[in-house]
């Protein structure tokens, strides 16, 4: 389809590789921390440029978040995305899933689109929520995890792995397809794309914009409190011959780590 | 036709002249297709560029540095003597015999027997030195033929009929000329100086009953005036082309620091291009140096891709480049005045990347510049390399996924595996000794930056623990950065990603500005090598010492005095490429070396300037190794281990991975040792420092 406008939605995360500390008052510190497009993200954001390559088309990115997303969004726009969408507002700070894709759909009525792409989930807090909601919002199909796609008119056809085998599924557009690691493999964007990425269009909108305001979105979600899991213990090796070994592990699995 | 006489000069002189245009124009063309190259600035410090020209062509230097070259030393000297005698041939072509001769004009000055004397000595150097070049081009058939050395491999036909062509052309020449003396002395016109000319006067024996030897002189003269000019066409279209290239070549040579690599304009926010994909696109000087090239090869017999059977060969990749220009320059240079050419042209159809040289090859390169330190026209190599990985990278976006990878990790982490940025101080913990921050002790005189490998290769961390012990022992006042250290950029630079190095670097000298850091400790060769040649191209300018250098002096100065290690025997030091060719650092660390263990201390074969790269270099460290049919490091470990040595000392992270993974698949883990020269000096933890 020459003229499919695609939509991502993309989340900007901390890298994987970040190590998560949590202040004094149990809050996430970013100090030091270098933010990416989520992975998941990512995929989508490359199949969507591969398509808009092979057959034409419009690849246009929409992320919930303050102007500090600017930089990922501009590595998108580098890999080849022609426009992107940013919404905010500070109330938007403490968004849960449903909150996030409340305002995401709300968005999409600014933005045309035949077709929304989004990683499965995002590497931070791992809901895998966002599209699904978004999908149910809009009364849109959805399929997740998917590792390949093809478009022909109004027709996406997706597969994705499952633990039986191969799922190959029809899907009416547009609809809401999340990707899975194996859709596509990112490109390292080349540096006169990176240039001209700082020159796109980058659409900002407030909540008053997409008809929404802060008092109108209610988390489904409360958080509690954060805490960090409790440091791995080291690995005990256990000597002796194979027989002696096996009986003392066995011993210790029942008496000591009480799971036997 | 009696040479001189009308009408044989004037038919000389047409012969002349039209060879000398020919000559000529092709020179002009050269030289537009050199202007097609890009503007560098490569005339100053003149002394030293007449310098060069002394020492590396009338004193032939790097040639004669292997034995094959000594003949080239002869071949060069005789070409010259035997020059000035053919001015005199030609000058008598045109004139006559009787009325020019060096001899006759000397005589005006200093007398007819003095200058019959001085005459004669230069008839008796030119035959030394025809008979000596008769030797050796017959010993270089014999070379090319039979025994053909790896050296002079080529997948090029045309060239190596080139070859023999010219050294075919040159005995004949030689041939004729003892030829012409003789047939001189038989003709009686040279008699008085038969004395001078000992193969000559053989040869007139051969012609003392011959009728006319003078008519058989002219026949001689003419074929040999024929060949001369004949050359004189060929030159320019022939491996001797390097005849022209070779002078300014070396008098253009690079004088500045040998790790330079030209910078990248990346504030242009309109280029639609980064990097070289075409000849046009290097500079003026990457074009002169395809011309100066001899074809001689020693560059790809000290490659390491080349010797491990990958598809790079720096002499090919010259070789090819000069083809590709000469084939291109016409179109190029109309294209160039404003000529509309057809894209399709069919000169312009073999591209620079693809078809000139592999991708393949241009990933092969280690950036061990073994190339560059043998060649003996000073050819560049890497810049062209690496401004041809840099348009892969920055512009067509041909990441392979293992350096996209390693780029990513660079870009997210500010280190090539990736691991979280915050934990690079933390190899402290294992140093065995107090290590400050720079911001808890901003008065310390030196500022040890531990690079990448030092902070997280589980390893190398072992050597920046007994680096930072042994500056303690040796009371230098240093601390480190800690998590506000950042990945140097070496890696990303060499791989041609210019965008990615820039940011790191520009991080880590702003970081060490705003602690005024004046002096710099440290131990990765490579970020050596960044902080020295890379960073002051951004403002980046510091006093900076590999950790070898500071062990030495603080061992010179008594202040560090290290037990003998007992290091099970030989122990043998590798040079890396980037301590040891790059800046010239051969002895300090074998000074340690003996220093600080009581084995004998063994060399490879391959080592100093001509080392043996350990195939981690230029950012392969992060690549894996498919092509060939031997992995570097194996080869390199194989030299190591022919040494018999027990210990294989390192001065760099890199190598000291590629050793360890070597000698483990050698399965000689259990014999032999790979250690820092660090890890010998440092007492306190000697019994960590075994291989992993």
């Amino acid at each position: 389809m020459a003229d499919l406008k695609i939509l991502v939605l993309v989340k900007q995360t901390f890298t994987t590789e970040a190590r998560i500390q949590l202040d004094a008052q149990g809050k996430i510190v970013d100090k030091g921390i270098k933010y990416v497009i989520s992975p998941y993200d990512e995929y989508a954001v490359e199949k969507a440029i591969q398509m808009q390559e092979a057959g034409g088309g419009i690849v246009r990115i929409l992320t919930v978040g303050s102007d500090k997303t600017l930089e990922t969004m501009r590595i998108a726009l580098a890999m080849g995305a022609a426009e992107a969408v940013r919404v905010w507002d500070p109330c938007l700070e403490t968004a849960d899933s449903q909150i996030t894709a409340q305002v995401i759909a709300a968005a999409m009525k600014k933005v045309p689109f035949d077709l929304v792409l989004a990683g499965k989930a995002a590497v931070d807090d791992q809901s895998y929520e966002v599209p699904a909601r978004v999908a149910g919002l809009l009364g849109l199909p959805l399929v997740n995890a998917i590792t390949s796609l093809s478009v022909s008119g109004t027709t996406a056809k997706v597969e994705r792995e499952t633990d039986a085998g191969k799922e190959t599924i029809e899907v009416p557009l547009p609809a809401v397809l999340t990707a899975e690691k194996g859709l596509a493999e990112p490109r390292y964007p080349t540096l006169p794309n990176i240039m001209k990425a700082k020159k796109k269009p980058v659409q900002v909108y407030g909540l008053g914009d997409i008809g929404l305001s802060a008092a109108a979105l209610k988390p489904a979600v409360q958080v509690l409190g954060l805490s960090t899991p409790a440091p791995r213990k080291g690995a005990a090796i256990i000597g002796g011959s194979p027989q002696e070994a096996v009986k003392e592990l066995v011993r210790r699995l029942k008496e000591e780590a009480k799971v036997l | 036709m009696t040479p001189g006489e009308f009408p044989a000069n004037m038919v000389f002189l047409v012969c002349f002249v039209v060879a000398i245009a020919l000559f000529l124009r092709t020179l002009q063309k050269l030289y537009l297709y050199v202007r097609l190259g890009q503007d560098e600035k490569r005339f100053d410090n003149m002394p030293e560029r007449i310098k060069g020209v002394l020492l590396f062509v009338l004193g032939q230097k790097r040639v004669i540095q292997e034995t094959a070259g000594v003949g080239h030393f002869f071949i060069f000297w005789c070409f010259i003597f035997l020059s000035i005698g053919y001015m005199e041939s030609f000058a008598q072509g045109a004139v006559g015999m009787e009325n020019f001769s060096y001899e006759k004009i000397m005589g005006f000055v200093l007398g007819e027997s003095l200058s019959a004397s001085l005459y004669g000595l230069f008839l008796l150097v030119q035959e030394i030195l025809s008979v000596v070049v008769v030797a050796a081009l017959l010993i270089s058939l014999h070379r090319r033929y039979i025994v053909k050395p790896l050296r002079l491999k080529i997948d090029d036909p045309h060239a190596r009929m080139d070859a023999t062509i010219i050294i075919c052309l040159i005995l004949s020449l030689l041939v004729m000329l003892f030829f012409m003396h003789g047939l001189e002395i038989a003709g009686g016109r040279s008699k008085h100086l038969s004395a001078w000319m000992p193969v000559g006067n053989i040869i007139a024996g051969m012609f003392a009953s011959h009728k006319n030897p003078e008519g058989l002189y002219s026949i001689v003269w003419w074929l040999h005036t024929g060949v001369l000019l004949g050359f004189m066409v060929y030159i320019p279209h022939s491996k001797h082309m390097h005849l022209l290239g070779a002078v300014p070549n070396i008098f253009f040579r690079w004088l500045g620091k040998k790790g330079y690599l030209p910078p990248v304009n990346l504030e242009d926010e309109s280029a639609e291009k980064f990097g070289v994909s075409e000849m046009q696109e290097f500079t003026w000087k990457d074009i002169l140096d395809t011309y100066a090239c001899t074809e001689c090869g020693r560059c790809q017999v000290n490659c390491p891709a080349f010797l491990t059977g990958k598809p790079l060969s720096p002499f090919r990749m010259i070789h090819r480049m000069k083809l590709h220009i000469l084939e291109r320059g016409d179109v190029l240079v109309q294209k160039k005045a404003g000529k509309e050419i057809p894209e399709d042209h069919p000169a312009l159809k073999s591209a620079l990347i693809g078809d000139v040289i592999e991708k393949e090859a241009i990933e092969d390169c280690t950036t061990c510049r073994a190339c560059m330190e043998v060649c003996p026209e000073l050819i560049e190599h890497l810049p062209k390399i690496v401004g041809m990985r840099r348009y892969q990278v920055l512009t067509a976006g041909e990441i392979s996924s293992e350096a996209g990878l390693a780029f990513r990790n660079m870009e997210n982490a500010s280190n090539p595996w990736g691991i979280d940025a915050s934990s690079r101080g933390d190899w402290v913990s294992e140093a065995g000794v107090e290590v400050p921050l720079i911001s808890e002790k901003p008065d310390a005189e030196y500022l040890y930056y531990v690079g990448c490998a030092g902070a997280f290769d589980p390893r190398y961390k072992k050597v920046s623990g007994a680096v930072a012990r042994a500056l303690t022992e040796g009371g230098v006042s240093f601390a480190i950065l800690g998590p506000e250290e950042g990945c140097c950029g070496d890696s990303a630079r060499r791989l041609g990603n210019e965008y990615l190095y820039s940011a790191l670097a520009q991080q880590n000298i702003e970081t060490l500005k705003n602690y005024n850091v004046k002096k710099v400790i440290v131990s990765c060769p490579h970020g050596y090598n960044t902080f020295k040649c890379d960073y002051p191209q951004l403002g980046g300018e510091f006093e900076v010492y590999h950790h070898s250098e500071i062990l030495k002096d603080l061992i010179a100065k008594g202040k560090l005095k290290p037990q003998k290690a007992d290091v099970g025997g030989k122990v043998v030091y590798h040079d890396s490429c980037y301590l040891g060719r790059y800046h010239e650092i051969y002895d300090a660390p074998r000074d340690v070396v003996k220093a600080a263990s009581n084995g004998e201390l063994v060399e490879m074969e391959r080592t100093g300037p001509r080392s043996f790269c350990c195939g981690a270099g230029g950012g392969r460290m992060w690549l894996e190794e498919n092509r060939g049919d031997k992995k570097i490091y194996m080869e390199r470990s194989d030299q190591a281990l022919k040494t018999g040595a027990k210990t294989i000392v390192t001065a760099c992270p890199f190598c000291m991975t590629m050793f360890e993974d070597g000698v483990k698949e050698h399965k000689r883990q259990e014999d032999v040792k790979v250690l820092d020269i660090a890890e010998l000096v440092s007492p306190a933890k000697k019994k960590d420092t075994g291989a992993e």
